[in-house]
């Protein structure tokens, strides 16, 4: 049978099997943790998947809390309609969807798409080991092998050791390992890249991708981080990681998506060098109804240019030991007030700085398609969240990129820079209504003040920052 | 050779041994249930122990200490009290679908392979009838629900003894609720609106006794909650429904304030 024919049956299979577990749940049908501990969701979310103190307690000590489950398995769909104005792939031309602009096209798109389905297994292993295992299949492409096939999506294991000296009433600290596939998202904060507002749109507009630091994510899951943190007195989060690309012994965490190096290299900063620090500080304190955290985290990456293994899009004519870097620093806060009934508020917000040297890249292109090899990429992203009864939600995001110019990285052409200048900036509105407490909808709105260092004509093909607005339609549903 | 006669006693020796291992198998079984329980009750503390430290920490705070009023103070709470409440959240389990919150699917491979957890036991009294209630009660059932559904009695009388020898929280003003009108309603009752006074039941320092709560030093938050839940009976405490049923928000601030204040 050929991958599609598997991919297909196997989808189908999956869909049977949730439209069965699916339509034998009442309504308080809840997840792989909710069902491990009998709690529902609100014990640990402000709303999927932002944490409150005791889900934060929760993932810290390991997901071991409650009974383990002989079916540990939950699933999530997700489905959206998207509204753009325009848009236009930037880098292969194609019109994702037409709309009014410099390139005269005309038209509207609106987009109705499954984007995602997601399987959830794991949770408490024993006393002191669990996981979070989740695959994910769907239009966003994970897998970038087709439509569809699930594949490896955000999974973690953790042991962990729980210091309680003689007499003492509650541990002292929560020692653990870690291995996970995804920098920051073994993160309990609600501001890190791997859990942070917004968990929707997921189709992506017309234009080109912006400039983004690396600790964004840009490589799915191909990255296994193993490392050790301490969780003191709940006051202190310290962690040390390193990430080493999802290759040999480590590629099952990857699994799915191509998980040799040949297959990773497709494009540049996918296979890192050996092994990369990630880290993390956090000072938290909770009182009364509130919780607050303000910590800092980073990576420092060194990422082949060209694919060692050979084969891809950059074969490697070039010097196959040249890396670039990337050195990423963040603050971030949060702070939260959850008083249950009837309001609860969140807000949290990082600022993320990058130096980056793409010496390799740069050498290696001959500075086809960068002026310089050193840039600075800044990322801000700040949002306040309002929940009436864990019913009715708003949250109102703001996110502003910013960083180096650079004429030949960020080049003029449909969705590109007309000047150069990365800088970015846009707000996100979302309304929510959960009618059920695993059952979301959402209503997005996004809007676009500057793409890529202008408003009006920042392409210099006559695309404007607002005519990449967007409404947007979503539903989250898991159980 | 094997002869008729052969076959029969090879038979009937057959039966015999089945027989005798059913008695014996069945007897050791017993013997069993009674070494499962002794041995239950002998984990029982050093499981509590265990999730007292562990888990209940994560809410109610070191020793049952909470510092969130979301979460009610445990330390010095009358045992009898505890274990009564976790029967009831034991048994807020009962729909059926929801005690394992086992799907169909699930639950046809649980009954055809014999693996099933054994969540077969309420606890049958009228104290603990299973509810729905609105939304806004769920934060009890958010969390205690699936807390209480895997302990056993021992278990939980262990939990209900650990929480009653920790020291208890200070009395400490409240922010809103006058403390003096809550004593008064507190020590005197109120005999126009149909309260007798609160010490008669809950003792005149507020710390119960058996299954009536101690008060004494809990969240006034909390407790304002908890009077509103009862007058509605939405937690269905029938005791004490009638008793409060006239009075009002302000009143529950008050006395609220006055039981936070106590040592």
């Amino acid at each position: 049978m050929t991958l599609n024919r598997v991919a297909r049956w196997l989808t189908l299979g999956l869909a049977a099997a949730a439209a069965w577990i699916g339509l034998s749940a009442p309504a308080q049908a809840i997840p792989v943790f909710a069902r491990q501990t009998g709690h529902n969701c609100q014990a640990c979310h402000i709303s999927y998947p932002e944490l409150t103190p005791y889900g934060r307690e929760f993932k810290l000590n390991g997901y071991t809390f409650g009974e383990a489950q002989p079916f540990p398995v939950a699933l999530a769909l997700m489905g959206e309609i998207d509204h753009l104005n325009q848009g236009k792939d930037a880098s292969t031309g194609a019109a994702t969807c037409t709309g009014s602009g410099g390139t005269g096209n005309t038209g509207n798109c609106n987009h109705l798409e499954l984007v995602q389905y997601s399987i959830f297994y794991g949770g408490r292993l024993s006393e002191n080991f669990g996981m979070f295992g989740q695959m994910s299949g769907g239009q966003f492409p994970i897998t970038n092998t087709g439509t569809f096939a699930p594949a490896a999506d955000n999974t973690e294991f953790r042991y962990v050791y729980r210091y309680t000296p003689d007499g003492a009433l509650v541990p002292e600290a929560v020692i653990g390992l870690n291995m996970n596939n995804n920098p920051t998202m073994q993160d309990v904060w609600n501001a890190v890249p791997a859990w942070r507002f917004p968990w929707f749109p997921y189709l992506p507009a017309g234009y080109g991708a912006l400039a983004a630091p690396y600790i964004d994510g840009n490589g799915g899951h191909n990255k296994v981080g193993i490392g050790v943190y301490a969780w003191v007195h709940k006051t202190w989060y310290a962690e040390l990681n390193l990430y080493h690309s999802a290759t040999g012994p480590l590629s099952f965490m990857n699994w799915g998506s191509g998980n040799t190096e040949q297959a990773m290299g497709d494009q540049p900063s996918d296979v890192l060098k050996g092994e990369n620090p990630y880290y993390r500080l956090a000072y938290s304190k909770d009182w009364g109804y509130n919780s607050m955290e303000v910590g800092i985290f980073g990576i420092n990456a060194k990422s082949y240019y060209c694919n060692p293994a050979g084969g891809g899009a950059a074969p490697c004519t070039t010097d196959p030991t040249a890396y670039n870097k990337y050195n990423d620093i963040a603050i971030d806060a949060q702070y939260q007030y959850n008083r249950n009934e009837p309001w609860v508020i969140s807000a949290d917000g990082s600022f993320i700085h990058e130096r980056n040297d793409l010496s390799a890249q740069f050498n290696a292109t001959g500075g086809a398609n960068l002026a310089q090899a050193q840039h600075t990429v800044n990322e801000l992203q700040l949002k306040a969240t309002a929940y009436y009864y864990r019913m009715y939600g708003l949250t109102v995001g703001y996110s502003s990129l910013w960083g180096t110019t650079d004429p030949l990285q960020y080049a003029s052409g449909s969705g590109g820079s007309a000047t150069g200048d990365p800088r970015s900036s846009w707000w996100t509105f979302e309304l929510n209504y959960l009618p059920l407490q695993d059952l979301r909808f959402s209503l997005l709105f996004q809007a676009f003040t500057k793409i890529n260092g202008g408003a009006g004509n920042f392409d210099g093909v006559g695309n404007n920052a607002s005519g990449q607005n967007r409404v947007t339609g979503a539903i989250w549903w898991v159980w | 050779m094997e002869t008729k006669m052969t076959r029969k006693a090879t038979r009937v020796a057959g039966l015999i041994a089945g027989v005798v291992l059913a008695i014996s198998a069945s007897v050791a079984f017993a013997d069993d249930a009674e070494n499962a329980k002794t041995l239950a009750a002998k984990i029982a503390p050093v499981r509590a122990q265990k999730l007292a430290v562990q888990w209940c920490t994560a809410c109610h705070g070191p020793g049952g200490r909470s510092g969130t009023p979301t979460f009610p103070v445990l330390a010095g709470q009358n045992a009898d009290y505890v274990v009564a409440e976790l029967k009831y959240f034991h048994n807020l389990n009962q729909d059926d679908r929801s005690v394992t919150h086992e799907t169909m699917f699930e639950q046809w491979i649980l009954n055809i392979t014999g693996w099933r957890k054994p969540y077969t036991h309420y606890f049958h009294s009228d104290e603990y009838t299973y509810e729905s209630a609105p939304r806004n009660e769920e934060r009890a059932w958010d969390f205690m629900k699936g807390v209480a559904r895997d302990l056993d009695e021992p278990t939980m009388q262990a939990l209900a003894d650990y929480f009653a020898k920790q020291t208890p929280v200070a009395g400490r003003p409240a922010d809103t609720g006058d403390a003096e009108k809550g004593k008064t309603l507190y020590l005197e009752g109120d005999a126009d609106r149909g309260l007798i006074a609160c010490q008669s039941c809950h003792g005149p320092e507020g710390k119960g006794q058996g299954s009536i709560p101690r008060l004494a030093g809990q969240h006034a938050d909390y407790v304002k909650l908890q009077l509103g839940f009862i007058q509605s009976g939405v937690r269905n405490v029938e005791q004490m429904q009638a008793l409060i049923t006239n009075l009002n928000e302000a009143d529950f601030a008050n006395l609220a304030a006055y039981v936070q204040s106590l040592n």
